[in-house]
């Protein structure tokens, strides 16, 4: 006998632990399949941070209001999550790089978000520690950190308590259709029948699209990380590096968070499992030339993980026309984290209401099908949501198909 | 010259005396509940030059030039050729007074009392890292399980309860296994507690990912590795 769904939500990652919660508590009954334990990949292996500055300027709304319910996540999932909100300092040591920034900086002042410039002696002020070579840095003071399994956890916990069910260790299979429109998901030990399959599935959504027919272009890219041990707080910002090079924390336990790129990882790894260890010390160099006082620490793990990386840098949200009841909720490309709490909310919206507090046409699964049939016909807030299952005017439509 | 540890006794006798401030040398071992303490009550930190003794603390003298000192004032380095001069920690431990032990004790069992509510706790972790915890001891809740990170069987039994099923899992939701040690001892007590929790063969159950480096390295050791 299978087993019936409100929704079901492929990707027990934060996105789904966050749609779920969200949805559960409308009174839904979603069903989360996760193949592993719940936050266990991107989740279970990213940095924490929550940020706006450096952001794609489409994405600056979504942050903005994600920022506001981080604030507030504590007292809503009942229990701690270690978001500290204690800026974003992006430090740069060329003029060239200080030019870049500031150019930035203006485009995203103009869009509402309060950041500034600071010159080497105010970024002292911030961060006496920051080494000789850093000339100046961007800084949003209302940018932070969290600890990301804890959210999870957290989304996880409190969605469960509402309702949601939870099948971990289980791997989606199979999303049949039935007129071109989602039925049932089908998993290693279940079928559920649901009108709405939800794909949050991170660095396999490409892969639960490509269930229904649909693709769009993202590939994973591997990324690693670095924790030490603890040490007495020195500062409590997110530090990031003026071209993304490196990026990292002091997180609340004491330990300090950092994680890089050198750009040629993409080749040496299988399967989001490093062949060789060269980007931790790649790491430690940099974080040495900007952090002088940490080069005494002592490096206690490494650990890598992939990221969603879309073609444009920017997530896949909301229906598609192609495949009623299919939404997307994934493609974070490496940012994803600090969108959380919102992406939550929205996508539950979108699922009751077919429409969004706020906008995410950008981010439409049509705008990779320019010209052909599968063009997005965003007008509205609601164009690439007309065909949800769920919203009562839309249901009685869809049954005469 | 020897290392210097800060204890939470030390941070403790500022406190009493109303000062805000401490003074730490550099290269100085925090211990985690004497840091949790500056934490909690905003102790402001000091940095002081590696040799001054830090206040509280009966720094020992220093041996070596201060240019020599810094190049050695981290605990784990290795023995150089004057290494006999080098202290290990261990060795060091004879340093501690009583005091400042039972010190630690009370505060960590304090610890555990205020965070969870329990009743006085015999916080006697199993030595080993054999998977033997007494029979009278398999409905302890309050029975540090991960060292490190001062984690309880209750803790990640709740973990359990909640729905993780590996060891990958527990260790994110519960920070069991991601301490200094990196799980070289809890790793099997906790695989120990899925097999009871759970009813999967031992042999089941996948160890934690591993993960360099094997032990801990010094961040200017590892950016030239």
């Amino acid at each position: 006998m299978p087993d019936k769904a409100d929704a079901v939500i492929i990707g027990g990652g934060v996105m789904g632990c966050a749609i779920a919660y969200n949805l559960a508590k409308e009174g839904l009954k979603p069903v989360v399949i996760e193949k592993s334990d719940i936050g266990g990949e991107a989740s279970g292996s990213n940095g924490g941070g929550v940020r706006q500055s450096a952001r794609n300027l489409k994405e600056m709304p979504l942050a903005m209001e994600s920022i506001q319910m981080y604030g507030r996540l504590h007292e809503e999932l009942g229990m701690d999550v270690e978001y500290v909100r204690e800026g974003n300092l992006r430090l740069c040591t060329s003029e060239e790089e200080l030019d870049t920034m500031r150019k930035s900086v203006d485009s995203q002042k103009s869009v509402g978000l309060e950041l500034e410039m600071l010159d080497r002696k105010q970024v002292l002020d911030i961060n006496p520690y920051v080494g000789e070579k850093v000339i100046g840095a961007s800084y949003c003071p209302t940018d932070g950190h969290v600890n990301p399994f804890l959210v999870t956890y957290g989304f996880f916990k409190k969605a469960k308590s509402l309702g949601a069910r939870f099948h971990t260790h289980e791997e989606a299979e199979e999303i049949r259709l039935q007129k071109g429109k989602v039925t049932a998901v089908v998993t290693d030990k279940n079928t559920f029948e649901t009108d709405l399959a939800v794909d949050a599935a991170g660095v396999a959504g490409r892969k639960i699209a490509n269930m229904v027919g649909l693709d769009f272009p993202m590939r994973p890219l591997f990324s690693e990380a670095l924790i030490t041990e603890p040490y007495p707080a020195l500062f409590r910002q997110m530090i990031g590096h003026a071209k993304g090079l490196f990026y990292g924390r002091q997180t609340v336990h004491g330990p300090f968070f950092w994680g890089g790129f050198v750009g040629t990882e993409q080749f040496i790894h299988r399967e989001g499992k490093p062949l060789f260890h060269f980007i931790g010390p790649a790491t430690s160099q940099m974080v040495i030339d900007f952090f002088p006082v940490l080069k005494e620490i002592h490096v206690i793990r490494t650990w890598s993980g992939l990221i969603a990386q879309m073609s444009d840098g920017i997530p896949v949200l909301g229906f598609t026309q192609e495949v009623p009841g299919f939404v997307f909720a994934t493609g974070f490309s490496g940012h994803g984290f600090g969108l959380a709490p919102v992406i939550g909310r929205l996508i539950s919206e979108l699922i009751l209401d077919c429409k969004t507090s706020i906008p995410i046409n950008d981010f439409c699964y049509g705008r990779f099908h320019k010209g052909s049939d599968h063009e997005c016909s965003c007008q509205g807030n609601a164009a690439c949501t007309t065909l949800t299952a769920v919203c009562p005017n839309k249901r009685e439509w869809l049954k005469s198909i | 010259m020897a290392p210097v540890f800060i204890f939470a006794g030390h941070v403790r006798e500022i406190l009493a005396s109303g000062k805000k401030e401490i003074e730490i040398p550099e290269g100085a071992r925090v211990s985690a509940a004497a840091y949790d303490i500056i934490r909690d009550n905003k102790i402001r930190i000091i940095q002081v030059a590696a040799g001054k003794p830090a206040a509280g603390t009966e720094a020992p003298e220093a041996e070596d030039p201060p240019a020599v000192a810094s190049e050695r004032r981290s605990v784990q380095s290795s023995p150089g050729p004057e290494g006999s001069k080098t202290k290990t920690p261990r060795a060091d431990a004879g340093e501690i007074s009583e005091d400042v032990l039972e010190d630690i004790i009370d505060r960590v069992i304090e610890r555990f009392k205020q965070a969870k509510g329990l009743q006085p706790a015999i916080a006697a972790a199993p030595a080993g890292g054999g998977p033997e915890p007494a029979a009278d001891a398999a409905q302890d809740d309050d029975l540090v399980i991960c060292r490190c990170e001062e984690i309880t069987r209750g803790e990640i039994r709740e973990a359990i309860r909640n729905g993780m099923q590996t060891l990958n899992g527990i260790k994110r939701v519960t920070r069991a296994g991601m301490g200094l040690c990196q799980g070289q001892t809890c790793q099997r007590l906790v695989a120990q507690i899925i097999t009871e929790e759970l009813g999967f063969a031992a042999a089941d159950i996948d160890p934690t990912t591993a993960r360099g480096p094997v032990r801990p390295l010094r961040l200017e050791v590892f950016a030239n590795s």
